[in-house]
């Protein structure tokens, strides 16, 4: 499944890698949208397969930030 | 020897040369300059325009003199010379004088800063889910609407003053400005005055009225928007021709309309340095003086005017009853989700409230107390764009309408 960011913005802090386990409501990361944080939560249990983004990366809506498996 | 030290003291001095209201309503006025700056210094109030209006007000009422011919009045601006030759004259003399004539009464000022909101809004938001940003920033006119005539029927004023004021609710700083200069100029320092004082106090406001009128359970509603695959050429030709069928029919609102497509249009169209300019730099030069003139213009003889009163009051009306109109739009949005089964929070109707993007993250707030995960933002600037041209267009019917029945 395809992890998407909603707003057009900034990543300021990630929290996993690629290889970790993650569960339902885990948060992924943090982005900064029209100055304000948001965290990114994770929909559903699984591995992280990919991780397509850094922290300081600018990222657009829609963007994928991360593949779960 | 008291006389003496009165020239020497001019500020002072002419305390005594006035008469007691106007004396006393300097010194009302320099504590709440003192008051408004310090607040936004401590960021309760807007600081971008709270700062140099205060200061602004602390100075001119401070700095009153002796002016030849035995008038009392400042070197800093005034803003009732009226003839051009008077007006060139003060310009020579009064620093913020060209400032004035040549940018704040003609309306650049504030057009250039709704040029800044117009480069900083994405029109995707409002495309991806048009008719509720539409239908919301309708609901969130309510405030207008109601206080035209309120200001008409109750408070007996002449419509086009009633209808300047009534544009408060649009929660539009540039365009209640506008709007006072076409219907009602003699009453323009103090609507504007009173407009961004309101629009700042918002951030405190409307979170309690959310609170007050979306029940916890709702607040936490997260609605989720597919992103829409509108190209950039798309949203580019529809910046340009919303923008000149908006002017063809409502001409008078034509320096609004231009602006805030000129921004749009030029950031869609990644002129970058361009939109960096509107963006950044242009923007904060004109709030700056922008707050800085509303401070000057807070000069105890034009302030007191009796008017001020039915504005404050009517003012608060305007856009409490638009935060309230917004919601119920915001309500009605919920149902008509629910019954195609999808989910929609509420709170989103104070989007609607055209307060760019205050009221978007206002509303992004209420959401992410409650749920964390909730991303409400994307839903909530397309209400707020919405209610920016929805704002916009009304400010020009009632100029269209009410300046020709005048």
């Amino acid at each position: 499944m395809e992890i998407k960011v909603r707003m057009p913005g900034a990543i300021i802090a990630l929290n996993v890698k690629e290889g970790d386990a993650v569960k339902t409501k885990d948060i992924l990361g943090t982005m900064e949208a029209m100055k304000m944080e948001q965290p990114i939560p994770c929909p559903q249990d699984g591995v992280v397969k990919e991780l397509k983004v850094a922290v300081g990366d600018k990222v657009k809506a829609g963007q994928v930030i991360a593949v779960i498996e | 020897m008291l006389e003496t030290l009165a020239n020497l003291f001019p500020g002072i001095g002419t305390m005594f040369a006035m008469d007691p209201t106007t004396a006393i309503a300097r010194i009302a006025l320099i504590v709440l300059g003192f008051l408004l700056a310090y607040l936004g210094f401590k960021g309760t109030l807007e600081p971008l325009i709270m700062v140099p209006m205060g200061i602004g007000m602390i100075a001119v009422n401070a700095g009153t003199m002796f002016l030849a011919g035995g008038e009392v009045g400042n070197i800093i601006v005034n803003p009732l010379v009226a003839d051009t030759e008077s007006i060139m004259a003060a310009m020579q003399i009064n620093f913020l004088q060209p400032i004035y004539n040549l940018t704040f009464s003609n309306g650049l000022i504030a057009c250039i800063v709704f040029m800044g909101i117009g480069a900083r809004s994405e029109i995707s938001f409002l495309l991806a889910k048009p008719w509720t940003s539409i239908i919301i920033a309708l609901f969130a006119e309510l405030g207008t609407f109601v206080t035209l005539v309120l200001g008409v029927l109750v408070f007996g004023l002449a419509p086009q003053v009633a209808a300047a004021i009534a544009t408060i609710g649009g929660a539009d700083g540039p365009m209640v400005l506008v709007a006072s200069l076409m219907m009602a100029p003699e009453l323009l320092v103090p609507i504007s005055i009173i407009a961004y004082l309101y629009l700042s106090l918002t951030y405190g406001g409307y979170p309690a009225l959310i609170k007050l009128l979306v029940p916890k359970k709702y607040r936490g509603i997260d609605t989720y928007v597919e992103t829409p695959a509108v190209s950039q050429k798309a949203k580019f030709v529809f910046i340009l021709v919303a923008c000149g069928f908006l002017c063809l029919i409502l001409p008078v609102a034509a320096p609004l309309f231009l602006s805030f497509f000129l921004g749009m249009a030029v950031k869609e169209a990644n002129v970058s340095h361009y939109t960096r300019l509107l963006e950044s730099g242009l923007s904060y030069l004109a709030t700056l003086f922008l707050g800085l003139l509303l401070g000057v213009l807070c000069e105890a003889s034009t302030i007191l005017n009796p008017t001020v009163l039915t504005i404050l009051i009517l003012g608060i009306l305007a856009l409490a009853i638009s935060a309230v109109g917004g919601l119920l739009g915001g309500w009605v949005m919920y149902f008509v989700h629910k019954r195609k089964g999808t989910e929609f929070n509420p709170v989103l109707g104070i989007a609607g409230v055209s307060c760019v993007p205050t009221t978007a993250k206002l509303a992004q707030h209420a959401a992410s107390e409650e749920n964390p995960f909730a991303m409400i933002l994307p839903v909530a600037m397309g209400a707020n764009i919405s209610g920016v041209i929805t704002s916009a267009i009304i400010a020009g019917i009632f100029i269209t309408t009410i300046g020709m029945v005048a």
